[in-house]
């Protein structure tokens, strides 16, 4: 719906900054932005589900290749008496 | 230049993305609305230019965590308009009286604004007298939705409220400037034939 004083706000006069100043915000922030990188993506949900799952295998595997070794040493140690 | 929704993604997008030259069109489109907002909050050009330039800092601070369906005339006059109140409660700080400290937007003082200074017509400098003769909370959301043509949803964001208190405001707003203008033509001088016609011999 159409109000005539609204409208006529409208046609009020624009304001013009220092065009100066103006330039030189511009670069200043072109400078800025430019030296910013996107942020960093998010991290991707498969991998992060993936890593509770994998993690207790891993540690049964190297405690089972612990205990090997782990017997391994000793019937040698056995063995050469 | 006006951005139409799409186009308005798309720099969000690239702004994200940290393209220096979706700045230029952010700054190319908004920058003449915001002072023109500033100047008329604020009644004063050098903080406006101040604060300005603030805003600009604060969109490329925080433009890579700018959400993707960010509206960035609402943004930016958010920032704008809040940099302009933490002024004005620094100012009344300063210059602590205690009944200046009651409220966070004193009436409009009788200075006149660079706008009534300059403005061209008569219904001009009526109008621009009356905007700066209300309440800043009344001034604002005219200037938002009036003279920087936000819509209602966007102003009521940038001003912290529900979109139907915007409406509320902007409808009682409209009615005090409405009467302002119509108790400023009432008090302004007739036609000097009219009020004095010179005797005739």
């Amino acid at each position: 719906m159409a109000d005539p004083l609204i409208d006529r706000l409208a046609e009020l006069r624009s304001a013009d900054p220092d065009p100066v100043r103006s330039a030189r915000t511009r670069e200043r922030c072109r400078t800025a932005l430019a030296r910013r990188t996107a942020p960093s993506p998010a991290p991707d949900p498969q991998r992060r589900r993936r890593w509770p799952t994998l993690w207790p295998h891993a540690v049964t595997i190297l405690g089972a290749l612990y205990l090997v070794q782990a017997l391994v040493l000793a019937f040698r140690f056995y063995a050469t008496r | 230049m006006v951005v139409n929704r799409d186009q308005e993604l798309a720099l969000v997008e690239r702004l994200r993305r940290g393209d220096a030259d979706a700045f230029d069109e952010v700054h190319g489109a908004f920058n003449r609305r915001l002072f023109t907002f500033l100047v008329r909050v604020s009644r004063r050009r050098d903080v406006a230019e101040d604060l300005l330039e603030e805003t600009w800092l604060r969109l490329v601070k925080h433009a890579a965590r700018l959400d993707a369906d960010t509206s960035l005339g609402a943004w930016l006059f958010t920032i704008a308009r809040n940099l302009h109140v933490s002024y004005r409660r620094s100012r009344l700080l300063e210059d602590a009286s205690g009944e200046q400290l009651m409220t966070l937007w004193p009436a409009g003082t009788s200075t006149a604004s660079p706008f009534e200074e300059t403005a061209a017509s008569e219904l001009e400098r009526r109008i621009e007298r009356a905007l700066a003769a209300m309440p800043a909370a009344s001034r604002e959301v005219l200037l938002l939705v009036g003279v920087a043509g936000l819509d209602h949803a966007d102003a009521a964001d940038v001003c912290g409220i529900t979109p139907q208190t915007l409406r509320q405001r902007l409808h009682r707003a409209r009615a005090a400037l409405s009467t302002a203008l119509a108790e400023d033509a009432s008090r302004a001088p007739r036609p000097i034939e009219e009020v004095t016609p010179w005797p005739t011999r």
